[in-house]
């Protein structure tokens, strides 16, 4: 029996290691959580909080009781935000890979297992965190840089010893000690006491290796592992890959990147590089003191003192399985193009998906990422953020110099074109997507906004040699940014379009369409948008400056006839993505209630619903504490709109395209609505001082008409402001977005009228 | 004032068939009552308006006077609305006894009420303390309410400008028995600042101050045919000086768009 369970293990995990590798090899899908949504994710903060309080000790003093209290509120609300935030997952592969691994670690201490929960969160950086209530949360990137499943349990074991020994309470009461200036922190100068508060947290730490070393040890882990795993946080913020980058996979068709592009040409830049890593080794050394943390050298070595011959020899890395592992780690991988996108780390998501696709040529998924990616780098350029997404190749981490010495070294309209060329390599070459078609009609239109071309005007593919791309461009002697070097520079006529035909003709953009030109349905395409763009440059070399100008009255007559109502009358869906309600009345010791906020916002959302429906609209409320058990879907649905309108406001490009378009199509029409709206209400009560009462009432003593004036000066000063924004979730960009502010407290009524006739206003809204 | 109403309904009508208004949940058209309150006795202290209350008996200084309305609003935009209002109130007026009874009965009574005046027996001081004026007031307003910052008609802050037609029927009374005296009309104008909570949806609170003028308003001086017109007006602004409102109001159902 026994033999016949293992050989069934063995023969799961065989076909998982096959069946990850094929999915692997085509397509990706996002993760996203299954079955019935877990207790936590829909439970009050005020749920939580009360059972958290049981869990004080009644022998503690008031004042300390009064301290935990504070701090569960605090922490229960940060676990709400964290869960809710779209960025955890449950049930799917890596939580369940996480619980399993869990189990492992902590198989002689049930009772502790029980009390813990692991969800593993969609962030890219090396790090994990334990909260008082016995959530841990693992970064995604944190999971992508193990070596392997033992290093994986020594994280998991660092933060349950966090959990175990109460670090974080204490903590909070410690600090609350040095704020009070109570026992050791009596006389302490400020820098005192944050030096020994650090020291605490320090303390902490090396606990939290320790017990942690010492789980992993007694569930027969490599204890190794616990060493590299620390090693490897050296690297949190590095790329995963030290993969060399490829730049052939960028040349489809005729597009070829000239040798003058590639950072071999480039030795300077490396020097540079030597030099700042010395200078972050050198901030390393100097943080050391006001650290939280210890230093990794001192955690290392610690935990190899520990090490005994026997922790390791013989001892496995992998209690659950290697090929589980492996698969989880490369789901972890492929999630962090999404993340990288959605952050809009632009080099990151290009080295990363670059180094991806060496792996996986075939993986359509991540060709469409790479189409994405090479948008927003167009679409950076266009609009002067190059700078600020890609950094200099002298400034980045060692994997991304290539890559960004490269994006770098491309021109405008040599990037745009490649942004273009690459997504009608990926429409071709995979199964129909709304993303890359999207990606193919804005990057024709950001194209033809910038340059005057027509398809006519790219070479026929019968002149291209390689050897003609090379002859435009000579060695690069100069400074960055610009190696195109003209042979008579004297021959350059004046005017900015009469320079773009010069360098067009010199530059590998005139290659860059050259196969397409016969291509019937590319060349309709992009003539079909780019007469239809309003923005678009209609002139060529060979017109005149008064032909340019009566270009632009005419432009400017098509954007002025373009502003049309907005044809929400029709309109009967609205998405409403969790509604906030968030009251500061600094009157009171604890400012933000997060509870009474709770049920504020559930007051509000019945407004929202009453006034949407006398406003003749149906709402879809997306909150996660009304979503069914049982509908995992409209959960996904969720997290899907929350990270799509974090990158919205974290990355405003009016016109750039979101990460998960696709999915957000889906929604869209799942709720068969293309719009989403997001209302937040923000109250503030400011405290009356105490020195502006004395003040007036000594002042009206002396001259009593001013009795009134102190009256007011007992009333502190409310104030209350209603953000309603209306996405449109087709074109991703804001269509509605209005502040309503008043010098009062925010009421039902005043609430209900200002959301009822937004929502009116919306439906005979004019679109800028 | 025909012209007026006939302008008012024009722009009300077309405001019902125009484009969308949001009102209150889609609650446009409100009927109200409310009352104004003004320091009356105040006024008389300062030497203008009346000593009496409508029943004859005499005022003090915190007597107050009260005009009940009943009004109509129709909301025509996110922040105009019109109103139609008409008002009630009742006042005594200055008494002329006390201070004139050696002098004969003013002129304007002997003519128009001779049976009146003539039935008392002037040499019995005891039977008849005084003689006094009262009126019946009916005000009917017309007027824009115009809602302040980002406040949404018909709720928050509000000034109103109203067009009002004061009409008074002037009672003389004479013991206990009176006769209408004369009517006298005016027309004037009044201006309001107003708070408007909604309270469960369809009742809405609203409290605030209003000032206004009747024209042709004058004061003093013994009440004859001539001077009564004056006299009761000078007593209307005197109420208008300062009115203290407060009204409730039924918003009534959604229609139309």
């Amino acid at each position: 029996m026994l033999i016949i369970r293992k050989t069934m293990v063995l023969m799961s995990i065989t076909l998982l290691a096959i069946t990850s590798r094929a999915q692997f090899q085509t397509d990706y899908t996002p993760m996203q959580s299954r079955g019935t949504i877990p207790e936590e994710f829909v439970t009050s903060i005020k749920g939580r909080y009360q059972s958290a309080l049981k869990k004080i000790d009644k022998k503690d003093k008031a004042k300390t009781k009064r301290d935990k209290k504070e701090f569960l509120l605090e922490s229960n609300n940060q676990i709400d935000l964290v869960l809710k935030s779209g960025k955890v997952v449950f049930q799917d592969q890596v939580s369940t890979y996480l619980g399993k691994v869990a189990d492992k670690l902590l198989a002689k201490e049930p009772s502790l297992r029980k009390q813990l929960k692991f969800y593993p969160i969609k962030y890219e950086n090396a790090n994990a965190y334990a909260y008082n209530e016995g959530f841990v949360f693992v970064q995604i990137g944190l999971i992508a840089r193990c070596q392997n499943e033992a290093e994986l349990a020594f994280i998991l074991g660092h933060e349950t010893a966090h959990y175990s020994k109460k670090h974080s309470i204490n903590r909070h009461a410690e600090y609350k000690k040095a704020q009070r200036n109570e026992g050791t922190y009596n006389h302490s100068s400020n820098d005192e006491k944050l030096k020994s508060i650090r020291e605490y947290s320090r303390e902490n730490e090396t606990e939290a290796d320790e017990v942690g070393f010492d789980y992993m040890r007694k569930a027969g882990y490599n204890a190794y592992a616990a060493a590299s795993s620390l090693n490897g946080l050296r690297y949190s913020v590095t790329p995963i890959f030290t993969t060399p980058f490829t730049h052939s996979l960028l040349e489809v068709g005729l597009y070829r990147i000239p040798s003058s592009y590639l950072i071999e040409n480039e030795p300077k830049q490396k020097e540079n590089a030597v030099e700042e890593d010395e200078k972050a080794k050198e901030e390393e050394e100097n943080e050391d003191v006001l650290s939280t943390h210890p230093s990794l050298d001192s955690r290392i070595e610690n935990i190899l003192s520990d090490l005994k011959v026997s922790d390791t020899i013989g001892k496995p890395n992998y209690l659950v399985s290697k090929a589980e592992f492996e698969y989880v780690r490369e789901l972890c991988h492929f999630e962090l193009c999404r993340i990288y996108l959605i952050n809009n780390e632009l080099d990151m998501a290009f080295y990363h998906i670059s180094t991806l696709l060496q792996k996986y040529p075939k993986n359509t998924y991540l060709k469409r990422m790479m189409a994405a990616t090479l948008y927003r780098i167009a679409y950076a350029t266009n609009h002067g953020q190059l700078s600020k997404k890609i950094t200099l190749p002298a400034k980045a981490h060692d994997e991304l110099k290539a890559p960004n010495y490269l994006l770098r070294k491309f021109q405008k309209e040599e990037l745009n074109l490649l942004a273009l060329r690459y997504a009608w390599y990926v429409h071709q070459t995979t199964p129909k997507n709304f993303d890359t078609e999207q990606i193919i009609d804005l990057s024709i239109t950001e194209y033809t906004t910038a340059f005057a071309r027509n398809v006519e005007d790219f070479a026929d593919s019968t002149e291209f040699t390689f050897a003609v791309i090379e002859s435009y461009y000579k060695p690069d002697t100069s400074s960055l940014g610009n190696s195109l070097v003209p042979e008579k520079k004297g021959k350059i006529k004046k005017g900015k379009i009469k320079k773009q035909a010069y360098w067009f003709d010199r530059s590998l953009s005139r290659f860059a369409l050259s196969e397409l030109k016969k291509d019937t349905e590319f060349a309709t395409r992009y003539k079909t948008i780019a007469e239809a763009n309003p923005k678009r440059k209609l002139r060529n070399s060979s017109e005149s400056k008064e032909e340019e100008q009566t270009d632009e009255k005419k432009e400017d007559k098509t954007i002025k006839g373009s502003k049309k109502r907005l044809n929400l009358s029709n309109v009967k869906n609205l998405i409403l993505i969790e509604p906030e309600y968030i009251l500061n009345d600094q009157r009171k010791r604890i400012a933000i209630d997060h509870i009474a906020n709770e049920e504020s916002e559930i007051e509000l959302r019945d407004m929202l619903k009453v006034c949407a429906k006398e406003a003749d609209f149906n709402l879809e409320l997306m909150a996660a504490n009304n979503i069914q058990a049982k509908d995992s879907t409209r959960f996904n649905d969720y997290t899907v709109l929350k990270e799509w309108v974090s990158e919205y406001f974290d990355h405003t490009q009016s016109n750039a395209i979101a990460t998960d378009f696709n999915r957000i199509k889906e929604i869209s029409e799942r709720y068969d609505t293309r719009y989403a709206a997001l209302f937040v209400n923000v109250s503030t009560i400011q405290k009356v001082p105490g020195s502006t009462i004395a003040l007036a009432t000594i002042i009206s003593v002396i001259y009593p008409i001013l009795l009134p004036w102190l009256v007011t000066k007992f009333f502190p000063e409310k104030e209350c402001a209603f953000v309603l924004v209306v996405l449109d979730m087709q074109e991703n960009k804001m269509i509605h977005g209005n502040i309503v502010h008043f010098d009062t407290k925010d009421r039902k009524d005043l609430l209900k009228s200002q959301i009822y006739a937004t929502l009116v206003t919306l439906k005979g809204k004019k679109n800028k | 004032m025909k012209l007026l109403y006939t302008l008012a309904l024009l722009i009300l009508s077309s405001a019902i068939l125009s484009a969308q208004v949001p009102g209150y949940l889609g609650k446009k058209l409100s009927a109200g009552y409310r009352v104004d309150v003004s320091p009356v006795g105040a006024n008389s202290a300062i030497g203008y308006g009346n000593r009496f209350n409508y029943d004859g008996t005499e005022q003090g200084i915190l007597s107050f006077g009260f005009i009940h309305s009943l009004d109509l609003e129709y909301v025509f935009s996110r922040k105009v609305a019109l109103r139609f209002s008409y008002g009630i109130s009742r006042n005594g007026m200055v008494g002329t006894i006390e201070d004139a009874y050696e002098e004969s009965e003013p002129e304007f009574v002997k003519k128009q009420y001779p049976k009146l005046s003539h039935e008392y027996d002037r040499s019995n001081n005891d039977e008849r303390d005084y003689d006094y004026m009262n009126m019946d007031n009916s005000l009917m307003k017309v007027g824009l309410t115009f809602t302040r910052g980002n406040y949404i008609a018909p709720h928050g802050r509000a000034h109103s400008l109203y067009l009002l037609s004061h009409t008074a029927n002037c009672n003389y009374v004479l013991g206990d028995k009176s006769s209408l005296l004369t009517t006298i009309t005016g027309y004037g104008l009044m201006y309001e600042r107003t708070s408007r909570r909604i309270i469960k949806d369809c009742v809405l609170l609203e409290y605030g101050f209003s000032f206004g003028y009747l024209f042709g308003a004058g004061f003093g001086g013994n009440p004859s045919a001539e001077t009564a017109a004056k006299y009761v007006t000078g007593y209307q602004n005197t109420q208008f000086m300062f009115q203290g409102t407060l009204g409730i109001r039924y918003l009534a159902p959604k229609f139309g768009r």
